[in-house]
């Protein structure tokens, strides 16, 4: 469970930098692949989910309380820069930081007030919190009330981000992502990362040395809210439309938590994974199913959800350390090489 | 941790994940199957799943009547005589293909489906969808691509507002619906000396309810009417006794609401219960459904409702009656109705509009769209005729008042086609 | 008007309490978060329906052979799939559950379409009233056979066999696996009873409400909030917690902005979990 991107391949460090390095220039390049306009915003989307995937990870994964509302907080991002764009004629570029900062606020007062709570009760309380915002919203008629907001069209233009065309989003999507990932990883190495799994593994025993569990619970909670807002603020600026069935959603809120359970929790690669594997499932099984007989695509996305998990419960990123494993064995007895440092 | 029970080695079980992922990938970037030439394309959008599947499947069943139509030869007259050859007859008889895309009634999800149906399986046209917030999102699609659309069931005022030039409704808008309901209450308090002075709004809480619910309270004053009490509830309630209980506490004149199918069912039976007698005026859908006259029965209690449809016009309409009979004969027992009366409207538009055009040319598309001209004989409803104005908003299209009369709607005004008097003082139940 | 709104509420709420209970028992015996249970409500609602299309049974006469079918089909569930998420961590059973309602709701929905369908009976239909008050009937009727399913519940608990071996193996597993209990077959009949319960509401309810492939999730949600409100793993608390929702959202749709009907009993709970973090009457 220690595992993340960085780990050693055969002892030598400079093959994983290389991997890395091939990585992002292949994803740098990805819009001179994927030319298909329909391609490119299941890219874009499964970035997305990416991002919000990895902030979920920090309160779900690492502080391991599972928040089942986060939509609220990706809600207040999209809709602070939007009402600031068209109120004050605020570039999203700072509307989003903005939002970023309200979501904080807004996370602080929910956590001082339930993150006390036992994990069920905790859940339940971000899923009541959200369905409150999302009726509120509804009938609150300065954001829209249930119609919602529509953007109005500058494109393109760099000062309210937006463009016609695909590839902008993409990389700032993208440089999100990797932002992102890198800060996961960066806490995962850290202190936060080493006592929140100090805190899995015994809770009391880690109180006694003084880890302060709920401060580290808040700090993820906040972080998570932030850059859920931005990403909030992003959609916005995609999709030129938002209302609360569209951002407020319980089923996308827990959608958020069952991708990261899918990748792997509490580990920098699993989100990604979970993002890549899910988004363009749901999208495949729609083309494919979501016409001819209704509702099929939802039940093989079921179906599918449930059977990954009997499979592995740890998630995609323990079925890559067992494939890693068995390649290894395999490397071992076909040539005798000698391999370190397999982990366990 | 307790012995986790494998049904499967690692092995087996890793491999069977890595394929289907394989598959996943593959099919996905593999894209949809060719089509044939010679073929028009239409992408059509509905909300086969989610809140409103109902409608959705009502939408979907009448637009597979038309492609029936269209594509085989039946004795029945259209523009351009579409229905009696096989295929479109000013494109060399190429047939029609609607190929059909879910939004399950979410914005995200419509606009996906369109992106999809655009660009991947490239269609010459659209149709679609029902709520109003789809629309918005799939109009700035197909808006963005230059592609036509016909939107034969979205009632918010705004979408022909944006000045989009690819985007046309046959449908009537809110205003037009609401000043009905409006007029025909002024009208029942002149001529027959009625107290309408109170009204109660009690509309649903997503994007159609809310739009009705804040046309109808701007229109009230101009209409001598007080809007007493605001109640919007949440669709798929699961009880609505609070609701029903402030209206017995506020007793107003008149009760205005827009449901859908299953909280006028709900509404309904709530009312029974606790013996509101107050006159009710809705704003069709759930209150126009034949379910909701085979459901209550009696219990329908004189419920008015604007409509565009009554069973009448089976009789009054003989191309409403064969469109009835081929919905019943494709296993939609409803027939026809208002919606199914819309969705054809704008399908036929559409279908005649490729026609005129002679070809699968968008432009040459939205060319024929704007000299759109059909007579009303040639539509399944009662309207005037189809002939869309420089917003691409239909100029023709009204609305009627239905009153339920035990398992019937009967129309009760204007005046000059009502089959009955108006019930407006209430029996008990 | 204050009272009727009350009465109301109890007796909607009482419909809300036998679906939380049902939840709360399998929480509390087995931890396990089940985000099916509103999907068990639909099936059994669509049993009452095609009981009544078929035979013409009201479905009061239909709860028995619900109650019959969803507790074997309970028991099936617990075998093919809960018992694999057993003892992991609650995300995964909220994922599996979830996933699980996906499945049934849209298996539904494929073989049934989206209709609303209506049950239509005239036995025991209607009102009475009393002291002035409008007492729905149906709901009545729900209500008594709240209190009885409670009965019921406390008897088969304290009493019978597999009541004693279910107690014993929530107290202490290790316990009553030394005293022979099969605590496998005990979680199959915790299963079994607990969708025997939702049986029993969504024989009522077909009565009252349409039914459709997602008419239960609403529900579910509600019993979740009733359950947690209550308390996790308290019969009695998911009872009061049913009832309050029922009330609560009643009287505030009454007297206060409409539309804050259901943010009002969301904020309640979430109030509530700040004064007592375990719910009401919460014991774990």
């Amino acid at each position: 469970m220690l595992m993340g991107k960085r780990d050693e391949v055969n002892g030598r460090p400079w093959v994983t930098w290389l991997l890395l390095a091939l990585l992002i220039f292949l994803l740098l390049c990805l819009p001179l692949f994927i030319r298909g306009t329909y391609y490119r915003h299941i890219v874009i989307f499964t970035l997305m989910y990416v991002v919000l995937a990895q902030a979920w990870n920090l309160i779900g994964g690492y502080a391991g309380q599972i928040a089942l509302g986060n939509m609220v907080f990706f809600a207040i991002g999209a809709y602070t820069s939007t009402i600031l764009t068209i109120q004050f004629d605020l570039s999203p570029w700072l509307g989003m930081w903005v939002g970023g900062g309200l979501a904080v606020l807004v996370s602080l007062g929910l956590g001082l007030a339930v993150l006390k709570l036992e994990g069920h009760y905790f859940a339940m309380s971000t899923i009541a919190f959200g369905e409150i915002l999302r009726t509120v919203f509804s009938n609150w008629r300065f954001v829209g009330g249930a119609q919602g907001i529509s953007l109005p069209l500058h494109s393109p233009s760099l000062y309210y981000m937006q463009w016609a065309n695909k590839v902008p989003y993409y990389y700032i999507i993208l440089t999100m992502a990797v932002l992102v990932t890198v800060l996961v990883f960066l806490l995962d190495r850290s202190r936060f990362g080493f006592y929140t799994k100090a805190i899995k593994l015994d809770d009391v025993a880690a109180r006694n040395r003084g880890i302060n569990a709920f401060k580290l619970k808040l700090l993820a909670f906040a972080l998570n809210a932030f850059i859920t807002a931005m990403v909030g603020s992003f959609y916005a600026q995609y999709i030129l439309y938002i209302s609360p069935s569209s951002v407020l959603l319980l089923v996308t809120s827990i959608l958020l938590a069952v991708i990261p359970i899918v990748g792997g929790v509490g580990t920098v690669l699993g989100p990604i994974l979970g993002a890549v594997f899910i988004f363009p499932l749901t999208e495949f099984l729609r083309a494919m199913f979501g016409g001819l007989a209704m509702g099929v695509n939802y039940i093989m996305f079921g179906a599918a959800a449930i059977f990954v998990i009997m499979v592995e419960p740890l998630g995609f990123v323990a079925m890559l350390s067992c494939i890693k494993r068995w390649f290894r064995r395999l490397m071992e007895e076909k040539g005798g090489v000698e391999v370190e440092g397999a982990e366990g | 941790m307790r012995q986790k029970k494998t049904f499967m080695k690692r092995g087996q079980k890793i491999g069977t994940v890595l394929v289907i992922c394989g598959a996943v990938f593959g099919l996905t970037l593999g894209g949809p199957a060719m089509l044939s030439a010679k073929e028009v394309k239409i992408g059509v959008i509905w909300p086969l799943t989610g809140p409103n599947a109902y409608l959705g499947g009502t939408c979907k069943s009448m637009t597979d009547v038309v492609l029936d139509l269209i594509n085989n030869s039946h004795d029945i007259d259209s523009p351009g005589d579409m229905f009696r050859s096989k295929g479109l007859p000013n494109l060399g008889g190429a047939t029609v293909k609607f190929i059909y895309g879910d939004d399950e009634a979410k914005p995200d999800v419509g606009r996906s489906a369109a992106e999809r149906l655009v660009t991947v399986d490239k269609v010459d046209a659209m149709q679609g969808t029902v709520m109003s917030g789809v629309s918005t999102v799939i109009s700035q699609v197909t808006e963005k691509y230059q592609v036509p659309i016909v939107n034969s069931n979205s009632t918010s005022p705004k979408l022909t507002q944006r000045g989009f030039k690819w985007f046309f409704r046959t449908t009537p808008h809110a205003k037009t619906f609401i000043g009905t309901i409006l007029a025909f209450l002024k009208d029942l308090r002149d001529k027959k000396n009625l107290k309408i002075e109170t009204i109660a709004i009690v509309c649903e809480d997503t994007q159609w309810g809310q739009d009705a619910a804040d046309v109808i309270r701007k229109n009230c004053p101009k209409y001598g009417l007080k809007v007493v009490v605001d109640i919007p509830y949440a669709q798929e309630s699961t009880s609505v006794e609070a609701e029903v209980l402030n209206l017995k506490k506020t007793n107003p004149d008149v009760i205005f609401m827009s449901s859908y199918d299953n909280d006028a069912i709900l509404f309904q039976k709530t009312y029974k219960k606790y013996n509101l007698n107050i006159p009710i005026v809705a704003n069709n859908t759930g209150h126009t459904n034949q379910l909701f006259g085979d459901t209550f029965g009696k219990d329908t209690h004189f419920v008015m409702t604007r409509d565009m449809w009554s069973a009448s016009m089976l009789e009054t309409i003989p191309l409403a009656k064969r469109l009835d009979e081929m919905l019943k004969k494709i296993g939609f027992k409803a027939g026809m109705n208002e919606t199914t009366g819309r969705v054809f409207i704008g399908t036929l538009t559409l279908m005649d509009a490729i026609n005129r055009a002679g070809s699968t040319d968008k432009k040459a598309i939205q060319k024929a769209l704007q000299e759109t001209n059909i007579p009303g004989s040639y539509l399944a409803l009662p309207w005037e005729g189809v002939k869309f104005d420089s917003n691409g908003q239909n100029m023709y299209g009204g609305a009627i008042m239905t009153q339920w009369h035990d398992r019937q709607l009967k129309a009760i005004w204007p005046w000059q086609i009502s089959e009955t008097d108006v019930v407006w003082k209430l029996p008990s139940w | 008007m204050l009272l009727q709104s009350i009465a109301s509420g109890l007796l909607v709420g009482s419909v809300y309490a036998i679906i939380a209970v049902g939840l709360t028992l399998i929480w509390g015996i087995m931890e396990v978060v089940n985000f099916a249970h509103g999907s068990y409500l639909m099936l059994s609602m669509y049993i009452c329906y095609v009981l009544h299309m078929l035979m013409g049974f009201d479905p009061l006469l239909s709860m028995p052979i619900a109650v019959v079918i969803l507790f074997f089909i309970g028991i099936g569930t617990y075998k093919t799939i809960i018992f694999r998420i057993m003892n992991a961590p609650m995300l995964f059973q909220i994922f599996t559950t979830f996933a699980l309602q996906f499945i049934i709701n849209y298996t539904v929905f494929l073989i049934a379409k989206p209709t609303f369908r209506t049950v239509k009976i005239t036995f025991l239909d209607g009102v009475v009233k009393v002291k002035g008050l409008f007492l729905d009937n149906a709901m009545i009727v729900s209500a008594l056979v709240c209190v009885l399913a409670f009965l019921f519940l406390h008897i088969f608990l304290q009493f019978t066999k597999i009541g004693k071996g279910i107690r014993a193996t929530t107290d202490n597993p290790r316990a009553a696996l030394a005293l022979g209990i099969d605590i496998e077959k005990m979680y199959a009949y915790t299963w079994g009873v607990s969708l025997a319960l939702v049986a029993v509401a969504g024989a009522i309810l077909s009565r009252i409400i349409y039914t459709h492939p997602t008419v239960g999730d609403k529900f579910g949600l509600f019993a979740f909030v009733a359950v947690a409100l209550g308390g996790f793993g308290s019969i009695y608390g998911a009872l009061l917690g049913g009832l309050m929702i029922g009330v609560v959202t009643t009287v505030t749709g009454v007297y206060a902005i409409p539309w804050f009907k259901l943010p009002s009993i969301f904020a309640i709970f979430i109030l509530t979990l700040i004064v007592r973090p375990r719910g009401l009457l919460g014991w774990k």
